[in-house]
């Protein structure tokens, strides 16, 4: 894909909009220039006509015959285009210009206005003035003085010129003005898009081994790249957040094998160390099976761990089948009762309400097996842990397991469902407690959309509440 | 010899306690987590201390530190999982003496301690010698004057007591702290008898007496005039 440039397209805008101000301001240059020259011209027409007046005389000789002295022309504007002009006495042509064609034939000026028309092929702006009175007068004074009609017309080619040429130095210094113009465009641009490759450039130097990020001075100053800075730190931050607990999880894990494997090599070389009786070897390989054991259980909550949190990532499968609550509960209690009964604990399922979701049955009968498993450790003997299952509302299942044992100490809560988070009297000596029953509790009830919480009150015993989306059972007919 | 042992995981203290006990003869004492090390280590006169770093309540580096802040000079020898070179740099700045990761060798495990303990007492060689007197920690066996001596296991641990702090007058209730641990009646007699069988084996016949007795003081190991029997 061609990527667009911000900058190039600023800059063509920019000089784009360069240049239709330069094509209004010849414009309006042009016009004004032309307007100036026609005042100019027509008040040189209207002194022109004047003279034209003026050239027409009585003859000397007492008579009351007019003629035209045409020694006394007025000099024209354009000499490559003679002025025209024509004289009418009485609705005859009296006198004429060399070239004068006549008005065009539909002509009819009122007196005093000016007119375009051409002669031969050239424009031409003319005064007609109607029956004006000539200035010469008869020795009588009473005698009435004689009127005529004057057209006078100049040629508007060399005005045209002008205006023209007014026209191309406006452009011409414009367009020489744009080149700089549009450098500087280009230069302003680029230097104002300099918070930005700052910013890139920073945030190109991120790393996983880097994760410091200060946001260029220029760029925390310029408000258009506020949210992008703020959409990075807040990014960055969880990303940092999220890789440091991976590496911390990545330590307890190697921790814990090589805690594992530290018990069985050196229970095997204690037995190797010194002569035993047959006796002895039998309890050591015992003790070292029940430790390869443990191994293999930390192992096999690692892969269903990991396997949890792919479902997360992926979300609820299409091919997931449906599983009963109530039946995975039941399912959970009957693996359990063993340990129950050799802690002298009863664990007692409440509730009769039978909800259905989506997943998988074997994931809800671990999070079950997990919840109880540490209940019944945690019990008094005599005592009893209660399951109970309670439909909240059309769309969700409430699953609580409550034990009476002696409870999590407060500033333990926040920390009850992290990996490798132990109690304070759970430690390796049960075989169990890796710290990642609730972990895993965890990623399983998330993974399905559901919610897990974790009462307690220590002395008093714990109460685990899940919460999951469910249906009910459809009505069998 | 007295080693406490930190360690929250059970099965590894005991194969740790198990293979001192078996392997150098050592008394041994648990401690699951860094309170109960403070506190045992504050209470008992330890030649060892061997110190897991991920415990609970207060990890290994701090159980170092508070140990060397309230002076005490016990050899530590670290259990630790982290081999990276900056938790050890830390760790052995904090005042360990040593250490080594999980998983280890239980034999590299017992030279080490062996070697710490012998470094806190002032002594380098695996082979101690007052006289002719030889005692060799690696193997356990002693010899005198090139001979073979053949000693039950406490008379073992009552002489190699002594040999590593030769030259100071030890008094019984010393030796009660480091040979036995807290499983133990303490008997003072028991002392006697084993020193009494010590001299039978490793003096008579010998000019020199090496094992004297300090009435009201206790008992010291040395080679000197005053070695002469009063």
């Amino acid at each position: 894909m061609k990527r667009a440039s911000l900058a190039a397209r600023i800059v063509v805008v920019v000089v784009g909009l360069d240049l239709l101000l330069l094509a209004l301001l010849v414009a309006l240059g042009m016009y004004a220039a032309r307007s100036e020259l026609q005042t100019a011209f027509d008040a040189g027409l209207q002194s022109k006509a004047m003279s034209i007046r003026a050239l027409v005389r009585y003859e000397e000789d007492g008579s009351s015959d007019l003629f035209f002295d045409s020694t006394g022309l007025p000099p024209s504007a354009d000499p490559a285009h003679p002025d025209v002009f024509a004289v009418y006495l009485k609705g005859n042509l009296f006198a004429v210009s060399p070239g004068w064609n006549g008005l065009p034939a539909a002509t009819r000026y009122p007196s005093g206005e000016f007119a375009r028309f051409r002669q031969q092929d050239v424009p031409y702006r003319g005064l007609i003035l109607r029956e004006i009175e000539i200035l010469d007068r008869e020795d009588d004074p009473t005698a009435p003085v004689a009127k005529i009609t004057v057209v006078y017309a100049s040629s508007l080619l060399e005005m045209r010129r002008r205006v023209l040429r007014v026209g191309l130095y406006l452009g011409g210094i414009g367009l020489l003005l744009l080149v700089p113009m549009s450098w500087l465009t280009v230069w302003a641009v680029r230097r104002g898009l300099n918070p930005l490759h700052d910013l890139a450039a920073r945030a190109g130097e991120i790393s996983v081994g880097a994760w410091s990020f200060e946001i260029p001075a220029k760029a925390s100053s310029t408000s258009e790249l506020a949210p992008l800075t703020h959409a990075l730190q807040t990014l960055l931050s969880r990303l940092r957040e999220s890789f440091a607990a991976q590496r911390q999880f990545t330590e307890d894990l190697a921790h814990e094998l090589k805690t594992s494997v530290a018990i069985i090599k050196s229970g095997a070389q204690v037995l190797l160390r010194n002569p035993r009786s047959a006796e002895e070897y039998r309890a050591g390989v015992g003790s070292l099976v029940t430790d390869c054991e443990r191994l293999e259980s930390l192992v096999e909550r690692m892969l269903r761990l990991a396997r949890v949190e792919q479902l997360a990532e992926q979300g609820p499968r299409d091919k997931l089948g449906t599983a009963d609550i109530r039946a995975t509960c039941e399912a959970a209690i009957a693996r359990i009762t063993a340990l129950a009964s050799a802690k002298q604990v009863e664990v007692v399922l409440q509730g009769h309400d039978h909800t259905i979701m989506r997943a998988d049955a074997d994931d809800l009968e671990l999070v079950w097996m997990n919840l109880l498993d540490n209940a019944v450790r945690h019990s008094p003997p005599g005592s009893a842990v209660l399951l109970n299952v309670s439909q909240e509302d059309g769309s969700h299942t409430l699953v609580t397991v409550a034990d009476r044992g002696e409870g999590i100490p407060a500033a333990e809560l926040p920390h009850v469902f992290e990996r490798f988070r132990r109690g304070e009297n759970e430690n390796g000596a049960s075989g169990h407690g890796f710290g990642l029953g609730l972990a895993i509790c965890k990623a399983i009830v998330e993974a399905y959309g559901g919610r897990i919480s974790l009462q307690s009150t220590p002395g008093r015993g714990t109460r685990v509440l899940v919460q999951l989306p469910t249906r009910p059972v459809p009505a069998v007919p | 010899m007295r080693v406490l042992v930190v360690e929250d995981e059970k099965r590894l203290a005991e194969n740790v306690a198990r293979g001192l006990r078996d392997g150098a003869g050592y008394a041994v004492d648990h401690a699951a987590d860094g309170d109960d090390a403070i506190f045992l280590a504050g209470s008992v006169a330890y030649d060892l201390i061997i110190l897991d770093l991920m415990l609970p309540k207060r990890s290994g580096l701090d159980v170092v530190k508070t140990l060397r802040a309230k002076g005490s000079i016990t050899p530590v020898l670290i259990l630790t999982a982290k081999d990276d070179r900056d938790s050890v740099v830390t760790l052995l700045n904090a005042g360990a003496d040593d250490y080594v990761t999980k998983p280890f060798d239980l034999g590299e495990l017992l030279a080490r301690a062996k070697a710490v303990i012998r470094r806190g007492k002032g002594q380098s060689a695996p082979v101690l010698r007052v006289d002719d007197l030889e005692v060799d920690t690696a193997r356990r066996s002693v010899r005198r004057a090139g001979r073979e001596l053949s000693l039950t296991p406490m008379e073992y641990r009552v002489l190699e007591y002594l040999v590593h702090r030769q030259g100071v007058v030890v008094p019984q209730t010393e030796l009660l702290e480091h040979l036995y641990d807290y499983n133990w009646e303490k008997f003072s007699n028991v002392i006697e008898v084993y020193i009494s069988g010590l001299r039978r084996k490793i003096d008579d016949g010998h000019a020199t007496h090496l094992i004297q007795t300090l009435r009201g003081h206790g008992y010291v190991l040395r080679s000197d005039d005053a070695g002469k029997r009063i």
